[in-house]
């Protein structure tokens, strides 16, 4: 009975549509130096003095005086940090009683989605978050630049051309780094002892050492290495950094990283086909795919089930808290390895230093002298020094170890124990002491990222394509 | 029932009663072991809610060694988590939307369901109103979102409330409809004698009479609510103001390694429903037959 | 309860049974109250929109703070979606599930509510407890069934493995052949016992008068069963199917909560693949997912339409 009209109303709406198209301008290509502005309106909602965050059971906003901040930073689950930011904003609310800053903690994802949400609404977003200002975000206008307000000199050498987007037609620099995050591998020693790997002296075995390492390690049930891709894209792309930085060295590696360049090349065929060879020596855990960061962390310090760990530097972060909260045992030592000696390798002993997050200044806020004079005020040498302090982990900020380092009746206020991770550093300094550390530029556009996503993260550890495709899929997305 | 007893009533002999017990047990077990496997999900996160990761962790399959509700007190309680805050957004967003459709709908289905209204296009505009449900949910969404973030209204928890009546006027109307055009005329026409204008009619006589048909919708809709996600991922994303169903994602994504306090949260988001269920399910499963037979 | 209205009627209704009935004129006045409130906020949040839609997939748009920055791209976007390989894998994956889904279930929703149709031992229990998994959410079966199908503690796996079926304790939600199935399986077990519940329903609507006769005719239950309630169930089957069928094609909750669409993309459906690109974390641009739901919407139709043409010519063979 209805199904007559059904069809009548679907053909007449498809008419309709199809007039639309057809009544337009010749299609245009995407990039077009004409745009068309449809709305103007944006909602001004609440009172001028106050950012309004929308229906929260927080304390209301002061209505006058103090000017509020809004901060969003993610990290909600890595104490350490936490405790280093909050101490950023009590000092700042001390010296300026005329500004209150509303920190919020988050969940990486979940931020990142209402980010997006917030900000394409014009209202609800936040005045300084961390994690944004990817190159798309960028291009929609949605970052304040900050390349005449923080002090770069402050910073490590190299920060200020690492937070640029340069390369992609941005120079300007829309990041505050506090945090380096410098590549590391952790290995079991009671797995290697029980299985009896020797490590080198020089703590870095030969890329056929790694492959055998995992024969061994899986054929005794441990994983050769715990990271997982459950809810990070990122985890798998490890050891093919770390190998290729190792092996073509620094300046090569950026261009790789970024989509400058070819992969059709020697060097990424001997890598990538040695990634693929550890995958068949049972380098992945067998919950590869489904593994949370935080389920792959307790993996390896909790559960033991893993030889190695391949992590970054804010592995402190996530693991050096209290064992009920997810943390490791502090009493538990692994220890440390330099990068796979690839076969021909020019810069054997580059270390991979990169920047961990950072925060932003967005366009929606309505403050925007004080949103840049927090991150000024945060970018003071001692900050960097208690960064390390209670994070254990290196500072972007430069300090004196003496002068700038927080006293120890500070430490203790903020709940560090001295001395707890002393077995940490030594390690670090053993193992990594003195080598040179190289940067690579983080800016990566859309498609470069997806390629590494899909083809590196996921594609070749699950055996999903074959590395000739996996070449294909990289040379079909770069960045020129 | 008659067809049943019918089938046995024909075999007298012992051997084939017999036989006829030996097939209702074989068919007992084998729908017992099916209906098992579709509850055992359930059982196993209920379980898994009341014992700590660690043991979890240790022993997937194990029984709780002490059964541990702290682990639902921790998810309402603990600042940084306050599930409560969630359930109270669901139970917003589900009762005005709720309010708003069911007035919306009754209204509507008495004025296309009644003889005495009818008009030239009535059916058009019936049709009209059907043809959304063909639509997949994405066709509207992004426009949907556009238009509540230009309106101010993306993480408001009202965006959600008006999308959601929006979303269930379609069948909902469709069942008042059909209830409504099988009420007696002479209802109406008493009505009217006694003085009742239009509105008067439908509010002190049909309304009351359509009871069995308005908690059909009622109930219907509530699940429907309660159990969004696209939307209530899209429209809202501040965490104070999350529903049941985008948070146990946010939740569960992020906190996934402490197994306990995940499955505790599945739990509490199924309970409310479940519990509306087990008291009602008569009035639910006969809601959802009445729409299907008589389409 | 006898209401005085109710009473009065009945008078009425005699007194009408004698006399001539009189079409009153039409009360537009009443018919605005009643049916205008629904058609005016139909029209706004469901019509519009969808006309919108159409509008936007036209269009290369990004909204920013309260503005739409719109590019006029005319056919462009439905240009690229021909060419899009993650679109053609989202459009094959979900119309194979539209295939293989509906028939699973129809097929095992059919034969229960036969079964239960007889008033089997624990019928009611069934009933109840085959209709739960509806109720749940399917973000939170998503997520169950999640651990379920861990490769290593998962509940599937280790049932497995402990009837030394170890070859077949698979990575099921990690490779590249088994999501999707995953998918159409979880999927499944959150609705069939809706279908159930419907065919059920068609079930006891048959008058036991016409299987009774049968009965008479020496029919045995299985004839009875083939040869009358089946025939009679189709309208209710043909009803219950097109939902089916509709509900996969436009299914969220659980592929979302399941996999996300991964991994790689083999589990992706055109309803994830819409939403991870209008409000993922990869491109600004709503008018290319807009023409994605335009397109689908297209094929949905045309699916339905197809699906009913068939079915009923069938029915009045």
């Amino acid at each position: 009975m209805y199904k007559r009209k059904i069809f009548v109303y679907v053909a007449g709406l498809l008419a309709l549509a199809m007039l639309l198209a057809a009544c337009g301008p010749a299609p245009t290509p995407e990039v077009v130096t004409q745009v068309k502005e449809v709305e103007v309106t944006r909602v001004v909602a609440g009172t001028p003095e106050v950012v309004v965050v929308t229906a929260t059971p927080e304390p209301a906003q002061p209505k006058e005086g103090p000017t509020a901040i809004v901060w969003w930073s993610h990290w909600a689950n890595e104490p350490s940090k936490r405790v280093v930011i909050e101490k950023i904003r009590a000092d700042y609310e001390a010296e300026h009683p005329d500004v209150k800053i509303v920190l919020t903690w988050w969940d990486k994802n979940p931020m990142r989605d209402a980010l997006r949400n917030t900000m394409n609404a014009g209202e609800g977003a936040p005045d300084i978050t961390s994690d944004f200002c990817l190159p798309d975000e960028v291009a929609a206008g949605w970052c304040l630049p900050l390349t005449d307000v923080l002090p770069w000199e402050n910073f490590v050498p190299g920060t200020q051309e690492a937070s640029s987007y340069a390369a992609l037609g941005y120079p300007d620099n829309y990041k505050y780094d506090i945090g380096l995050s410098m590549n590391m591998i952790f290995y079991n020693k009671e797995i290697f002892e029980e299985l009896g790997i020797q490590v080198p002296d020089n703590y870095q075995f030969t890329q056929d050492e790694w492959i055998e390492m995992s024969e061994k390690c899986s054929a005794a049930g441990y994983a050769g290495a715990a990271d997982a891709i459950g809810n990070r894209n990122y985890p798998a792309r490890f050891p093919v950094w770390f190998a290729l930085f190792n092996l073509v060295g620094p300046e090569e590696f950026n261009k790789y990283y970024s989509g400058q360049q070819s992969w059709d090349t020697p060097q990424i065929r001997q890598v990538l086909d040695w990634f693929v060879q550890l995958r068949d020596a049972g380098f992945w855990p067998s919950t590869f795919s489904t593994m949370t960061i935080d389920e792959f962390h307790v993996y390896f310090h909790t559960q033991h089930k893993a030889c190695t760990l391949w992590i970054p530097s804010w592995y402190t972060g996530r693991a050096f808290k209290p064992v009920e909260q997810g943390g490791q045992d502090p009493n538990w030592h692994f220890g440390m390895l330099r990068y796979p000696l690839m076969n021909g390798a020019t810069a054997p002993d580059a270390i991979y230093v990169a920047y961990e997050s950072g925060y932003h200044v967005t366009s929606a806020t309505r403050h925007p002298d004080i949103a840049k004079d927090i991150l000024v005020f945060a970018s003071q040498p001692k900050y960097g020094a208690l960064w390390t302090a209670v994070t254990n982990i290196p500072s972007a900020i430069v300090y004196d170890p003496v002068k700038d380092w927080p006293s120890d009746e500070l430490l203790e206020e903020l709940g560090v124990v001295p001395g707890q991770w002393q077995w940490y550093w030594e390690e670090y300094n053993k193992v990594y002491g003195g080598l040179q550390g190289g940067q690579a530029p983080t800016p990566l556009c859309d498609k470069v990222e997806q390629a590494w996503a899909s083809a590196i993260n996921e594609g070749l550890p699950l055996g999903l394509i074959t590395v000739d495709e996996a070449i294909e899929m990289m040379d079909a997305n770069l960045c020129k | 029932m008659i067809v049943a007893q019918r089938v046995g009533a024909k075999r007298h002999s012992t051997w084939a009663r017999w036989q006829r017990w030996i097939r209702l047990t074989l068919l007992t077990i084998v729908l017992l072991a099916f209906t098992l496997l579709v509850i055992i999900p359930f059982i196993w996160m209920v379980v898994m809610s009341v014992r700590t990761t660690g043991e979890i962790l240790n022993d997937p399959y194990g029984l709780p060694k002490t059964v541990r509700w702290q682990n639902y007190v921790k998810l309402m309680a603990d600042p940084q988590i306050r599930f409560y805050r969630y359930f109270g957004n669901s139970v917003f967003a589900s009762f005005f939307a709720l309010l708003l459709n069911t007035i919306l709908v009754t209204m509507g289905g008495y004025g296309f369901g009644r003889n005495r209204y009818r008009f030239r296009g009535r059916g058009v505009l019936f049709t009209i109103l059907l043809l959304s449900l063909m639509l997949p949910g994405q066709a509207m969404y992004i426009a949907q979102f556009v238009m509540m973030s230009r309106y101010g209204l993306l993480n408001t928890r009202w965006s959600l409330v008006l999308l959601y009546a929006a979303e269930a006027v379609p069948v909902s109307t469709y069942l008042m409809a059909t209830y409504f055009s099988q009420l007696p005329s002479e209802l109406e026409d008493a009505a009217r004698m006694d003085g009742c204008n239009d509105f008067g009619t439908f509010w002190r006589v049909m309304l009351p009479l359509s009871r069995p048909a308005l908690a059909t919708v009622i109930l219907l809709n509530f699940m429907n609510f309660w159990n969004e996600l696209m939307l209530a991922l899209t429209m809202v994303t501040h965490p104070d103001l999350r529903t049941l169903p985008s948070a146990i994602m946010y939740f569960v994504g992020e906190h996934g390694a402490d197994y306990a306090m995940a499955a505790a949260s599945l739990v509490v988001a199924m309970l409310p429903i479940v519990l509306l269920y087990l008291f009602l399910s008569e009035r639910f499963i006969e809601g959802l037959t009445a729409g299907a037979i008589k389409g | 309860m006898e209401t005085k209205a109710v009473t009065n009627a009945k008078l009425l209704a005699a007194r009408r049974r004698h006399s001539g009935w009189v079409h009153p004129s039409k009360p537009w006045g009443a018919i605005a109250l009643f049916i205008g409130p629904v058609m005016v906020y139909y029209c706004i949040f469901v019509i519009y929109p969808v006309l919108a839609t159409f509008y936007y997939s036209l269009l290369h748009m990004t909204p920013t703070g309260g503005r739409i920055v719109t590019t006029f791209v005319g056919l462009g976007n439905f240009d690229r979606l021909l060419n899009d390989g993650i679109f053609i894998q989202a459009v094959k994956n979900t119309l194979r599930w539209g295939v293989v889904g509906p028939a699973l279930e129809m097929l095992t929703a059919t034969t229960l509510a036969v079964v239960v149709y007889f008033r089997v031992p624990l019928h009611r229990f069934y009933r109840t407890a085959w209709f739960t998994p509806v109720l749940v959410s399917g973000v939170i079966v998503g997520l169950v069934f999640r651990w379920v199908f861990n490769v290593d503690w998962g509940l599937l796996n280790v049932a497995l493995r402990a009837i030394g079926l170890d070859r077949l304790a698979l990575n099921w939600l990690g490779r590249r052949d088994t999501p999707l199935w995953c998918v159409v399986f979880v999927h499944y077990w959150a609705t069939f016992g809706y279908s159930f519940i419907l065919l059920l329903a068609g079930l006891t609507a048959i008058p036991e008068e016409l299987i009774e006769a049968s009965y008479i005719d020496g029919a045995s239950t299985w004839q009875a069963v083939v040869k009358v309630m089946l025939p009679m169930l189709r309208p209710t089957f043909v009803t219950v199917l097109i939902l089916s069928f509709m509900g996969k094609m436009r299914a969220f909750n659980v592929v979302w909560a399941l996999t996300g669409g991964g991994p790689m993309h083999f589990s992706e459906t055109v309803a994830t693949y819409v939403q991870t690109l209008a409000f993922g974390q990869q491109s600004l641009d709503l008018g290319y997912p807009s023409a994605i739901a335009v397109a689908w919407f297209a094929v949905v139709c045309i699916g339905v339409g197809l699906l009913n043409r068939w079915l009923s010519r069938r029915v009045e063979q």
